[in-house]
């Protein structure tokens, strides 16, 4: 194993002050994931590439996500062409393509790995080693995402440095050129190569609803000396604009269309996406609740239909889950926070907040049965601000506030017809998850939260919310 | 006076003071076109998801302010934006607020050089009022609404070339 030949060297893996033994640890796990990932037959010319596990450069864009770039290298000579045909290319000089590895800080697992392609269609004197993901410096040229297959994923077009175009992945066709010295980077994909210089297709991204501020920290020093500033690297966009990855990233998470749709690799067994564009992703760092979330609103059951005609594509409401640490270590697994807008029946957003510990800890199945039992609070909220008093309580019947929490209590022994609708599609709405789910555990699980549980349903309830103790029999979150 | 009397006063006296100010600015309004309601929209949007009141404490249970954006022309080309709220609390609610002065208000200003747009802006911060089963407010009283209102209102509305958007509110749930 080779050592550590960090580029440059005050990049944040010398930061974080690591021993030995735990680079040496997590080298074993960059390369374990890539072995176990990577593909098994020869599918595009990235497979020749092989990573140069002593060049290893680590960067941090966001609190949940550490990128490791690893060098390649590239025996048979494979480089992008720029797209100007009169530009000399200069192979090696022009462009730069390195292994990404992403991992989940908070679980501490890879989740996704990529190839990034650099191609610098400016001066020939930057200097693309010094260049790294969502860094583009001055770059004048695109940076280009393939995932290990060797499809293009999607891209980024810069002028000096700053994003002028988002370039689709799923629009195929990229430059290949004639020139003997470089070879082309075939896609897999479309198999055949088009005309020469095919243009890369490239749209203008939409407005982007809310972006916020990407801030990083930069250090610089020897040992015992460290000058780190903080800089405004850019904007990400936080809304549904599609993608991948925010401004100048790649979408590390499986389909995923708060991300931007694609990315990642492996895939995901997850119906299409259908472009639930008013259901707000705010989950940044849960994959598994993410990929949850996006199944949300199309699985086949009532309250799906319910939330879908509610918050969906065709309405003007919507609906925000994020993250709610002020609940982290508490047993309420969710919130309806707030609602906002000109009116609830002219555009406004409901805002959702989740547990952490249940969106790391809980099964799959509990974890959508939370989702959707907030959704349904918000779904209420919708109701009550929108319905005369009368028609609200004749509508729902049986709700209770109690400090706080939204109890259906029952009436002579039964719950009333619409209670019962909304437990009883709780219930059907794990086995819609999961087919093979114990039902009678579905409907502990649908009480939770609705009704004060028998000590049998908290259990249950409990083992769900915890995977890593012993009695769950749902799907663990990887 | 019961409580239950408060809610329609309070939303009567809102409604009313608004229709006055659009009328007020209603040869500006009557012109417009569909690019700004679109735009009128997407600022709702933006406060929509942006605004966040988890970090206001409960006990202060209502805010009014509003936002205004001022707008000019650079050169008689350009358009800069200023982005301010009348309160401080907006900024705390806003955190973003500042990445308004990045929309487009072509359609705002036109051709003049100089507009302004007022967002009056509601925070229903009292999480009781979500349990309360018929929607009411609690806890106003004749002079806080009075004080509500005119806080909502920018003080230099009878400028004429003042733009006013509808009222934006956010309401605190809290419902597990």
């Amino acid at each position: 194993m080779g050592s550590w030949n960090l580029m440059p060297p005050h990049c944040p893996w010398d930061r974080v002050q690591k021993n030995d033994a735990d680079k040496t640890t997590e080298l074993e796990g960059l390369q374990q994931w890539y072995e176990l990932n990577k593909p098994n037959t020869h599918l595009s010319s990235f497979d020749d590439m092989k990573p140069l596990w002593g060049a290893v450069y680590m960067t941090e864009p966001s609190s949940e996500l550490a990128i490791y770039e690893v060098s390649l290298s590239n025996p048979n000579k494979v480089y992008q062409k720029v797209s100007d045909a009169n530009q000399p290319n200069n192979g090696i000089l022009r462009n730069n393509i390195r292994l990404l590895l992403f991992k989940d800080k908070a679980t501490g697992q890879i989740i996704a790995g990529c190839y990034m392609s650099i191609l610098n269609e400016g001066k020939i004197s930057l200097d693309l080693n010094g260049l790294h993901y969502k860094q583009a410096q001055h770059l004048n040229g695109k940076i280009m995402f393939f995932n290990l297959s060797g499809k293009l994923e999607n891209g980024w077009e810069y002028q000096d440095g700053r994003i002028t175009k988002r370039i689709n992945g799923s629009l195929e066709g990229y430059y290949h050129g004639t020139k003997s010295e470089l070879r082309d980077l075939k896609n897999p994909a479309i198999g055949v190569t088009g005309s020469r210089f095919d243009k890369l297709m490239t749209y203008m991204p939409p407005p982007c609803v809310l972006d916020q501020p990407d801030w990083r920290t930069t250090c610089v020093g020897v040992d015992g000396y460290m000058e780190c500033t903080t800089y405004l690297a850019g904007y990400t966009c936080v809304d549904q604009t599609p993608g991948g990855g925010g401004e100048g990233g790649y979408n590390p998470y499986p389909s995923n269309p708060g991300h931007g749709g694609g990315g990642g690799n492996g895939g995901s067994n997850s119906p299409p996406n259908t472009a639930n564009l008013a259901i707000i992703d705010s989950l940044v760092g849960y994959p598994c609740a993410q990929d949850i979330l996006r199944q949300l609103p199309n699985l086949k059951n009532d309250i799906a239909t319910l939330i879908k005609n509610t918050f969906g594509p065709n309405s003007n409401i919507d609906l925000q889950f994020k993250v709610d640490s002020t609940l982290k270590n508490t047993t309420v697994d969710g919130k309806f926070l707030s609602y906002a807008g000109n009116s609830p029946n002219n555009g406004a957003t409901y805002k959702i907040g989740i547990n952490p510990d249940v969106l790391k800890n809980a099964s799959r199945e509990y974890i959508l049965v939370t989702l959707y039992h907030e959704a349904l609070h918000a779904y209420i909220g919708y109701a009550k601000a929108t319905m005369s008093a009368d028609l609200f309580t004749a509508t729902f019947g049986s709700l209770e506030f109690n400090g706080g929490r939204t109890l259906l209590k029952p009436v002579d022994g039964h719950f009333e017809l619409a209670a019962n609708n909304y437990i009883l599609g709780l219930r059907n709405s794990i086995i819609s998850l999961n087919a093979s789910y114990n039902l009678d555990r579905a409907y502990a699980l649908a009480l939770g939260g609705i009704v004060n549980l028998s000590t049998s349903d908290f259990q249950i309830n409990s083992q769900e919310r915890d995977t890593s103790k012993i009695g769950y029999t749902g799907t663990k979150c990887p | 006076m019961n409580l239950k009397t408060f809610k329609p006063i309070l939303l009567t006296c809102i409604s009313i003071v608004l229709i006055q100010l659009f009328f007020i600015t209603d040869a500006f309004s009557q012109s417009k076109t569909e690019t700004d309601t679109e735009l009128v929209k997407k600022v709702s949007k933006f406060l929509s998801i942006d605004g966040s009141i988890t970090s206001l404490t409960p006990k202060d249970q209502y805010y009014a302010f509003n936002l205004k954006i001022e707008l000019f022309k650079n050169n008689g080309a350009d358009i800069l934006a200023e982005v301010n709220f009348s309160d401080a609390i907006g900024n705390q609610i806003f955190p973003n607020y500042k990445r308004l002065n990045k929309f487009d208000y072509k359609s705002i200003i036109g051709k003049n050089n100089h507009a302004v747009i007022i967002v009056p802006i509601l925070i229903l911060n009292n999480p009781t009022d979500e349990k309360n089963p018929s929607d009411l407010i609690t806890g106003i009283n004749k002079q806080s609404l009075r004080n509500l209102i005119s806080s909502i209102i920018h003080p230099d509305i009878l400028q004429k070339d003042i733009t006013l958007f509808p009222l934006f509110s956010i309401s605190r749930a809290d419902v597990q």
